[in-house]
């Protein structure tokens, strides 16, 4: 059996090394399994869905707050009837950061997920803040193999995650591409929690690898280089720097990892792989692409498709932080808009978002129809997680998915954005209920409290603490109950 | 981000009395203390002062600024608010017409001063190459066909506010970084396929046969008798890095290489040309591959010369998204590129030979939005003769008519108003143009009755600016202030709403009355007047473009009056208004390429080499190659700042 095992290792690695032709592999791989604490139960993941287009307030908040028992959902949440007793519905919730130089769905899309005061654009250079996703891969990243995944459909005007201030983090379209990402050099396998809390790490025999020589040539060079250039050149390489790094680093990480999930091969986890249908890769993905803006039946394919993916990524852990960016404003929705003559999302957007009193009742319809759309399509999502057994828990107990959009309304709203937690993050949400917070109440308060249960350690999170309409010592009072 | 400069709406601040304004920077300044700042305490800084900046201006902190003069965008913007009438607002304490007067003098006099002494060639970052660049360049120096980003998936640089090659935007993050790395290794898989045994690829006889050529010219040497593996392997490093670098490789860079080659080559079981192949992975990773570098100096001036090298790889960057060719590395290597005569003969080589249709592909797609068409609104549905070939043809009239300007180096006025169009069999029957029978598109020379000519006949243009049934007159005037002015309306306030037809429908007689209705709002008003005005000139083409004398739902209303007084009536005499004004479109064109050509962003210091440009372009009656030499030779193009230069720009117009 240790022969076997052993043989099975080296041809695993050495799979990785002629398939992970982007990572180049290390040369001293010391096993680290010894430092990173391996935790008893499953691991709590973060997850942020975020739809486009806002939502349509009276469909979306029921008028009652406190415990939802016996309420009926308002529409758009309708068909997340079944997991009533898993969400948490936050309402009041708002940015209040300004914009310089960009329009409102950038102005939006900025402070989206990193609730920065001020967002724009300045000689070309992007200004936000960090987000809150990247905040969480940068301090808990590290515990598995890719420290986050950003995902779906974004342009340039609706970026959601940044490294810093100035630096935005691209999202992942096609499908294909996000696969390989995540099991590149490796098998996808259900971890066995228990088994991993008792059991003990395995020697590693990984061979020395010629590309570490790579590494050390390019950063030698950028070091030279370094000294010759200006401080902002210098701040240019340092990005650079800083990626190349990541990749050394995400090597090791790989190597440690899949020693753990070699012994989960043959002793896997008890639930089964969720298989995400996965488009035709030699045709390209921009053929699928074109097609999700104009037909619904492909947009909820792919929307089905990304989700797949994050449930799978969570599934085989192989990340704990995801942003997944669902929807377009400037989609078509044919058939799932059944009223009116319009049927282009931003158009109906503009006359149907917004407060109701200014709206055209019939594209304030069409909206609620779309919304309504995308949360079936998320339903499915939540369904699934929750059928995965993690070993006595199921994967949506040890989730805290957000669902929300970049925009409160259609009309690029600010204030009241559509909140809603899913899943018991291991048990420190007190589900089943609707809290009504005072209208501007920091949505970076929320944030802080995720990262809190995300064990993150920071004090203050966007505009927690500065926002003029700041409250609660940056917290949620009554998350948990 | 674009910055304001002189234009149209400004005609009217330049006829103003100048009297009393002197216009030296000295004057300026003392004239601010004593009657403008005095004027701004009063009347604006109420709301625009530290705390409130309304609109993002604040003019408190400029009251004891040291040279309130610096801030020409500020001083522009505001112009052009006074001369509206948009500011101060309604509720606010009126401005006496002298008041008005003295304020307009002063910041148009300030906004128009220029320090004529050019010694500041502006910030220059070192640039990544963009995905363009990147495939391009790949494919030049390997010389296969080989498209490496798309086989990885390299993200399209999102050129947020600006073209996709601006130096700020363009970041490294690590999941690009991982694709770098794959690509490296797919091409070299590739190159090294012929003698790679149990290569992982797979190549058909073409392609093979591209393999072995490239691999030919890559192994420039090889072991021998009398020659030495490591002397082979220095051979081609050093011709392989002169190219991959764009400039010879220093003695301790050849020297890294060859210790990997002879690491590779001590590895059991490896052949001299695999090695070599694993010699050459880095290259394409480096720094100096990946990013454009110029070297820091140090130099009193504040600013140098860039070294030939590097003003070889700016030229072959600007005109077409490349490596220098080898014509242009050897007049590099002998020093001899920046000499004016070379220079500009080269300059003239590079724009003449087809790759510089990357430029015009490159510029025109993004100065002119084109990538908003994919997108457009209008469906079949409401205009079944709207295909997805319809549109390919419109997107590519655009960009034909913009690359013959410099094919057959026409002047650049023809944008505004020609009489040609490019059509095949489809878009001509969309133009009403009778007898054209190919499929590909031609020139065809139009009479009047027939409505097209540049841009603004263009159905590309006109259908990215509509709804999806109907004509948005509001989009196409800023496509005309944004696009072909360079003076974008700030974004709409965010709570702004969209026209309700149903809503106001009935009471409204036409459109115009409802639009009108919608932008009543007196934080709406200062844009709309000035958006609105050109698009209704613009109706009778409806939302794909075709020419209408009557609209079915309400009657056609394509008068228009501008702010500054200028009225109009339909598209032949809007056009004769834009040309009126072809000095304000021309300085946008030269603002818009050169931003193109340094990578960033417009700044103060450009000033006077912007006019300087604009003024060789209309001295060479507009022709598309004055343009261009223009930019390739003033001295932003040719110089750097020196690391001796304090590097915190002056923020402008922030709060």
């Amino acid at each position: 059996m240790n022969a076997h095992r052993s043989k099975m290792t080296r041809r695993t690695l050495l799979r990785a090394t002629g398939a992970c032709l982007a990572l180049p592999l290390l040369e001293s791989l010391q096993p680290r399994l010894a430092r990173g604490a391996t935790p008893a139960a499953p691991p709590l993941r973060m997850a942020i869905v975020t739809v486009a287009g806002g939502t349509v307030h009276e469909s979306w908040k029921p008028e009652q707050t406190g415990s939802l028992a016996g309420v009926k959902l308002p529409s758009i949440l309708r068909s997340l009837e079944f997991a009533k007793d898993e969400l948490l519905l936050l309402s009041g919730l708002s940015h209040s950061g300004r914009a310089k130089n960009v329009n409102a769905h950038a102005h939006c899309a900025y402070m989206h997920l990193t609730g920065a005061s001020l967002v724009g654009n300045e000689a070309g250079k992007i200004l936000a803040g960090v987000s809150v996703d990247q905040v969480a891969a940068s301090q808990i990243g590290d515990q598995t193999m890719l420290p986050s995944l950003e995902i779906g459909l974004s342009n340039t005007e609706t970026q959601f995650s940044f490294r810093d201030a100035h630096t935005p983090v691209p999202f992942e379209a096609n499908p294909n591409i996000v696969y390989e990402r995540m099991f590149r050099g490796r098998r996808a396998v259900v971890p066995n929690w228990k088994r991993r809390a008792a059991g003990k790490p395995l020697p590693s025999d990984a061979p020395r690898s010629y590309d570490q020589g790579v590494i050390d040539l390019i950063l030698a060079e950028a070091k030279d280089l370094r000294r010759t250039l200006g401080s902002e050149d210098r701040r240019k390489l340092d990005d650079y720097l800083f990626s190349v790094r990541s990749i050394e680093r995400r090597i090791e990480r790989f190597q440690a990892k899949l020693q753990e999930e070699f012994a989960d091969l043959n002793d896997p986890g008890p639930s089964t792989l969720v298989q995400p249908q996965l488009p035709d890769g030699s045709r390209p993905f921009h053929h699928f692409k074109n097609q999700i803006g104009r037909d619904p039946e492909r947009h909820g394919e792919y929307i089905r498709i990304m989700s797949d993916l994050m449930v799978l990524a969570f599934q085989t852990d192989t990340t704990r932080v995801i942003t997944l960016a669902l929807g377009d404003d400037g989609a078509m929705f044919p058939g799932v808009v059944t009223v009116g003559s319009e049927q282009h999302c931003h158009t109906l957007e503009h006359l149907g978002g917004g407060p109701k009193e200014h709206c055209d009742p019939i594209a304030r319809e069409a909206m609620r129809q779309i919304l309504a759309w995308y949360t079936e399509t998320f339903a499915e999502t939540v369904r699934k997680l929750r059928e995965i057994d993690e070993g006595g828990s199921s994967l949506l107990d040890n989730c805290m998915l957000l669902y929300t959009s970049y925009m409160a309304h259609g009309g690029h709203g600010t204030s009241d954005y559509p909140a809603l937690l899913i899943g018991k993050a291991g048990g420190t949400l007190k589900t089943g209920r609707h809290l009504a917070f005072p209208e501007n109440t920091p949505m970076s308060n929320l944030y802080l409290e995720m990262l809190e249960r995300m064990q993150v350690k920071v004090d203050s999170f966007g505009e927690s603490h500065t926002s003029k309409h700041a409250a609660y010592d940056g917290r949620l009072p009554g998350l948990r109950g | 981000m674009r910055l304001f400069s002189p234009r149209i709406w400004l005609i009217v601040v330049a006829l103003m009395p100048l009297s009393g304004v002197a216009c030296g920077e000295e004057a300026l300044s003392k004239r601010f203390k004593d009657d403008i700042g005095p004027l701004l305490r009063m009347h604006c800084v109420k709301c625009h002062n530290v705390e409130k900046h309304e609109g993002g201006v604040n003019f408190q902190r400029l009251l004891d600024a040291k040279s309130p003069i610096a801030e020409r965008k500020l001083w522009r913007t505001a112009a052009t608010q006074l001369t509206v009438g948009a500011m101060p607002p309604e509720s606010e304490r009126p401005l006496t017409d002298e008041q008005q007067q003295t304020l307009l003098a002063w910041m148009q006099a300030a906004a128009d001063f220029v320090d004529p002494s050019i010694t500041d060639p502006g910030p220059s970052l070192i640039r990544r190459l963009n995905r363009v660049e990147y495939t391009y360049t790949l494919r030049d120096l390997f010389g296969i066909d080989f498209d490496a980003a798309e086989a990885v998936e390299l993200p399209h640089e999102v050129g947020s506010n600006g073209f996709d090659n601006l130096a700020a935007a363009l970041h490294v993050p690590p999941a690009l970084m991982e694709k770098y790395f794959l690509a490296a290794e797919k091409t070299l898989d590739i190159v090294f396929a012929p003698v790679t045994p149990n290569s992982p690829v797979k190549l058909d006889r073409p392609r093979r046969r591209q393999a072995e050529e490239a691999l030919a010219k890559l192994l420039v040497a090889r072991p021998a008798a009398d020659v030495s593996e490591r002397a082979a392997a220095e051979q081609i490093i050093k011709r392989f890095l002169r190219r991959a670098y764009r400039r010879p490789a220093t003695a301790a860079e050849l020297e890294r290489y060859l210790a990997l080659f002879e690491t590779a080559r001590a590895k059991e079981g490896a052949s001299f040309e695999t090695a070599t192949r694993d010699m050459l992975k880095p290259a394409l990773v480096s720094p100096h591959f990946l990013f454009r570098i110029e070297q820091g100096k140090m130099a009193e001036a504040g600013y140098h010369r860039v070294s030939d090298h590097e003003l070889a790889v700016r030229l072959s960057y600007f005109f077409w998204s490349t490596m220098p060719d080898e014509e242009l590395s050897r007049l590099a290597d002998a020093d001899q590129l920046h000499v004016p005569e070379q220079l500009e003969a080269q300059v003239h080589r590079l724009l003449a030979d087809r790759r510089a249709r990357a430029f015009t592909e490159r510029f025109a797609e993004q100065w002119l939005q084109l990538e908003k068409l994919k997108t457009a609104r209008p469906t079949t549905e409401h205009f079944p003769t709207y295909t997805i070939a319809l549109r390919s043809a419109m997107r590519a009239e655009t960009l034909m008519f913009f690359d013959k300007l410099r094919e057959e180096d026409r002047s650049v006025l023809e944008l505004l108003d020609c009489d040609y169009v490019y059509v095949n069999k489809d878009l001509a029957q969309h133009y009403g143009i009778s007898g054209v029978n190919h499929q590909e598109l031609r020139r065809v020379t139009i009479e009047p009755g027939v409505h097209r000519g540049g841009l603004l006949g263009m159905g590309s243009v006109l259908s990215m600016t509509s709804h999806t049934h109907r004509t948005s007159p509001t989009q196409r005037g800023k496509y005309i202030l944004d696009v072909i002015y360079g003076q974008p309306p700030p974004p709409p306030p965010a709570d702004a709403g969209l026209l309700k037809e149903e809503a106001n429908g009935a009471d409204a007689a036409t459109f115009r009355e409802q639009l009108a209705h919608h932008a009543r709002d007196p934080s709406c008003v200062s844009c709309h007047k000035r958006m609105d005005p050109l698009g209704f000139a613009l109706d009778n083409y409806n939302a794909v473009g075709q020419w209408r004398e009557s609209s079915a739902e309400r009657p056609l209303d394509t008068s228009g009056r501008l702010p500054t007084g200028e009225s109009f009536n339909g598209v032949a005499e809007l056009k004769q208004v834009l040309l009126k004004h072809q000095d304000q479109f021309v300085r946008n064109l030269v603002e818009q390429a050169f931003s193109y050509a340094m990578g960033r962003t417009i700044v103060d210091a450009d000033e006077a080499t912007l006019r300087q440009i604009q003024e060789q372009v209309a001295a060479s009656e507009y022709k598309f190659s004055s343009l261009m030499i223009g930019i390739a030779t003033s001295f932003p193009f040719q110089h750097r700042r020196s690391l001796s230069y304090p590097t915190e720009e002056p923020e402008s117009g922030a709060p």
